[in-house]
């Protein structure tokens, strides 16, 4: 089968999908709802209580529902089902459609990837396959051409894409059971896998703006997409975020990156006259190209990176967008929103790499070993589960860009991010399943759950050796040769370390707050085990945790698998380097990985955050009263918790700076702007003021006027040639 | 000797005396017939031309007299649309002085 032409169809599906279910299902649900509440009166305004009815119900004990957070929390998520709100018939259909959609788009990208992993052909190899879409206009010698193209990175990619977004797809019918926007939730899910997979099919920039805008929308919708939901009361210490304002940042911080992308592209079209990657990516483009305009584009193009991948400064967006329904959250985490900034920078490595100047990549590698180690260190102190994965999203998207960034191809941060979707997405999955259990996102109130949720205790498990870089899962695979890379990196700059630095201490930092995250939820004191499983004593909630449905469990356990064991495919660089590296068969691959010193230090890092983590949360044999007990700790802990102040510091900015430059600018518009306006009106007025006299509405006088007129004319003329003289 | 210049000569007088009285009369049927006047001085001008200057085709010769024929059509009509004003404004004024009719002024 030619799969590789027909790529045209991957997101063509979801798109039909998105279609049928906004033009099909909808209509029809709404219009059965409609009818069933004309049937009963005074039932059909439900839909909008629903939330808190459920929240209610959902704690039974009035200890819990009088606290204010907690029932906020349910709201948000969790306990739509609790009063059996059944999903309509046409609603179920719409996300049966969107399901169906999503496995087919997946077998075609499988089919993709197989293909290119199996072909002989060489032209396949080298340039992939180009599919020409439409020309969108013609300009002179310039062809802005709506065009795909499917390489090796792109198939990565799509299967990634589709792999993910098709287990979130599953897992929404069970965790947005009886939601009243359960239509738009499975079509604005449509719309953001349909804008990630133009995004990474893209040939040139426009078609990948595209894409990037409109997952920029689409985030914007699923984020917000509890928009009626009630905003936080004050005094709570969860800090959840008000979904319509999270959704508003969400959008706004990235366009603030997206402004430096836009003169990136800008820089670079004006200094190549292309748009398109492959011309891009070829050195012959670059042979008049002034070196510096090229490094100052790439870095511009970074803060496209940046905004949209949340590195350092721009990453606020990121934990905020936790107000959007869990399965969103994992899409954005693991596949498509920020695996963005990170595919844009991969598919112009040769351009970073070969083409700009040095520069261009310490940028990124800097960015990126600065964000790892700072939303590390904010991610030890979250309560809120959800915030834990946030900032560890933003650190392993820090790991991705120091992986580009020190690598000799783009091999290394790319298979970060391959790996790195499918821990990510089990372990939002999982915390999902978890918050639609108990109603809430507060580990505090959470604690022995393996007794309880034994599947999803399991696999986040899983996911969270993954992350932390424990020996033969993937995350380990994925990571630990980025930060040997980084130390290599290091001895040929002259002794530079600081980005083999900054990944040591964060792999640690990492396998720290993740198994916290892990003992607090599924384990702890008076847990089985030493504490890794769970026991009923453990739990310190008090809503009875119910276990999640087929449709919730199983994308946990599909995606366990590729959780652990994507990091064997050994010869991943020499695929997507085009051969340009060697193949590593799989028992070298292995035997490399640990016969390496600097592996070793990093498992032994990993293995002594888990200690940590173990003695202080597992058996809390060491309380963490230790580290706040005195000042400095105490300050530390303050200003973990506190974010960095980064958010108070962007709220300063925006009130004082922001607003000041508003104020500022104001004036000038009320005296510049509009005096010009209002100028130009007076002007005209004194005018008509001034003339209007000659209008005296005596014909004679008009005629006069005519004939005195050309009677002048005449006479200049007769001067002008020369038949009269003065 | 009749020559071109005594055509143009006559159609420059008439067309000043036409002139005058569009510019001067306060009655409006006065003015018309001074347009009138204008009009048929024009007229003697392109006549007066058409005979000075012999062309070498029919159409080249007759082209001033033509021209001529269509003026004094134009005028026969502007002539009854303008009376036909003047008589409306004095059936609901009871004046035909052109001073008093400025409705258009500012």
């Amino acid at each position: 089968m030619d799969f590789v032409s027909y790529a045209w169809v991957i997101p063509a599906l979801p798109l039909a999908a998105m279609i049928l279910i906004f033009f099909g299902t909808r209509p029809l649900e709404m219009l059965a709802r409609r009818r069933a509440s004309g049937e009963t009166a005074g039932a059909g305004h439900s839909a909008g209580h629903d939330h808190d009815a459920s929240a209610t119900d959902a704690h039974a004990s009035p200890a819990v529902s009088a606290q204010g957070e907690d029932t906020h929390g349910a709201s948000h998520s969790g306990g739509h089902s609790e009063n059996g709100g059944a999903t309509p018939f046409w609603a179920m259909a719409g996300s049966v459609i969107g399901v169906v959609a999503m496995v087919l788009a997946f077998f075609v990208a499988v089919g993709v990837l197989v293909e290119f992993l199996t072909t002989k052909d060489n032209n396949l190899i080298q340039h992939g396959q180009y599919i020409f879409l439409f020309d969108w206009f013609r300009f002179g010698n310039l062809d802005y051409t709506i065009a795909f193209r499917v390489d090796q990175l792109t198939a990565v990619m799509l299967v990634v894409v589709t792999g993910v977004s098709m287990l979130v797809h599953l897992y929404s019918i069970g965790y947005m059971e009886g939601d009243p926007g359960y239509s738009r939730f499975f079509i604005e899910l449509a719309l953001f896998t349909v804008a990630m997979l133009i995004l990474v099919l893209g040939a040139n920039f426009l078609v990948l703006f595209i894409g990037w805008e409109l997952v920029g929308l689409s985030s914007y919708l699923l984020v917000g997409f509890w928009f009626d939901a009630a905003p936080e009361p004050p005094g709570s210490d969860l800090d959840l975020p008000y979904p319509p304002a999270a959704a508003l940042k969400a959008f706004l911080t990235t366009r603030l990156g997206d402004f430096g992308f836009m003169i990136g592209i800008l820089i670079l079209f004006f200094s190549t006259g292309t748009f398109d990657f492959g011309a891009l990516n070829s050195a012959a483009t670059y042979t008049h190209v002034n070196q510096v305009a090229l490094t100052a584009a790439m870095i511009l193009v970074f803060c496209g990176a940046v905004g949209k991948s949340a590195q350092f400064p721009l990453h606020v967006w990121l934990p905020d967008a936790m107000a959007g329904p869990t399965p969103v959250s994992a899409l954005i985490h693991a596949a498509t929103m920020v695996a963005a900034g990170v595919y844009l920078v991969a598919r112009l490595f040769p351009l970073y790499h070969f083409a700009a100047g040095p520069q261009s990549l310490e940028v990124v590698g800097y960015v990126g070993g600065f964000t790892a180690l700072f939303a590390a260190t904010i991610a030890l102190v979250q309560n809120d589960i959800k915030k834990v994965l946030a900032y560890s999203t933003i650190s392993q998207l820090g790991y991705m860009f120091v992986g580009l960034a020190v690598g000799p191809n783009n091999a290394l941060g790319i298979f970060h991010l391959f790996t790195h979707a499918f821990f990510k997405a089990l372990l939002f999955l999982g915390s999902g399943a978890v918050i639609h259990a108990l109603g809430t996102q507060d580990m505090r109130k959470m604690g022995g759950l393996a007794r309880y949720i034994p599947i999803t205790a399991a696999t986040f498990l899983v996911a969270t050796l993954s992350i932390s870089g424990f020996p033969f899962f993937a995350g380990f695979f994925s990571k630990d040769p980025i930060i040997g890379q980084a130390f290599d990196y290091g001895t040929t700059h002259g002794g530079n370390y600081t980005l083999y630095g900054l990944t040591i201490v964060t792999a640690f930092l990492t396998a720290f707050y993740m198994f916290r995250a892990y003992f607090l939820t599924f384990g702890g004191r008076y847990g089985q085990i030493a504490g890794f499983w769970g026991a009923e004593r453990a739990y310190r909630g008090e809503a009875h945790p119910h276990p999640p449905s087929w449709v919730m469990w199983l994308p946990l356990v599909i995606l366990a698998f590729p959780a652990a064991l994507a990091g064997y495919w050994s010869s991943f660089a020499n695929f997507l380097t085009k051969g340009a590296t060697p193949a590593v068969n799989i028992s070298d691959y292995i035997n490399s990985a640990f016969s390496d010193k600097l592996t070793l230090i990093g498992i032994v890092v990993a293995l002594a955050g888990i200690a940590l983590a173990w003695l202080m949360y597992g058996v809390q044999a060491l309380p963490a009263k230790v580290f706040t007990g005195n000042p400095i700790g105490k300050g530390i802990h303050a200003l973990l918790m506190h974010k960095y102040y980064m958010d108070d510091l962007y709220r300063l900015i925006i009130k004082y700076v922001v607003l000041g430059l508003a104020h500022l600018t104001v004036l000038f518009d009320r005296y510049i702007i509009d005096g010009i306006v209002n100028g130009s009106g007076m002007a005209v007025r004194g005018l008509g003021a001034a003339t209007r006299r000659t209008e005296s509405g005596n014909t004679q006088g008009y005629g006069a006027a005519i004939f005195g007129g050309a009677l002048i004319i005449l006479l200049l003329l007769f001067f002008a040639v020369g038949v009269l003289k003065l | 000797m009749v020559t071109l210049n005594s055509f143009l000569v006559l159609g420059a007088i008439l067309f000043c005396i036409g002139l005058f009285g569009a510019l001067s009369k306060r009655n409006a049927v006065a003015i018309l017939m001074s347009i009138e006047i204008m009009l048929n001085a024009v007229n003697i001008t392109l006549v007066g031309y058409s005979s000075a200057f012999m062309g070498h085709t029919h159409g080249e010769r007759l082209t001033g007299q033509i021209f001529a024929i269509f003026i004094i059509t134009v005028a026969a009509a502007e002539a009854a649309v303008a009376l036909a004003m003047i008589i409306a404004i004095y059936r609901r004024r009871s004046t035909i002085d052109i001073g008093e009719i400025n409705l258009m002024r500012w």
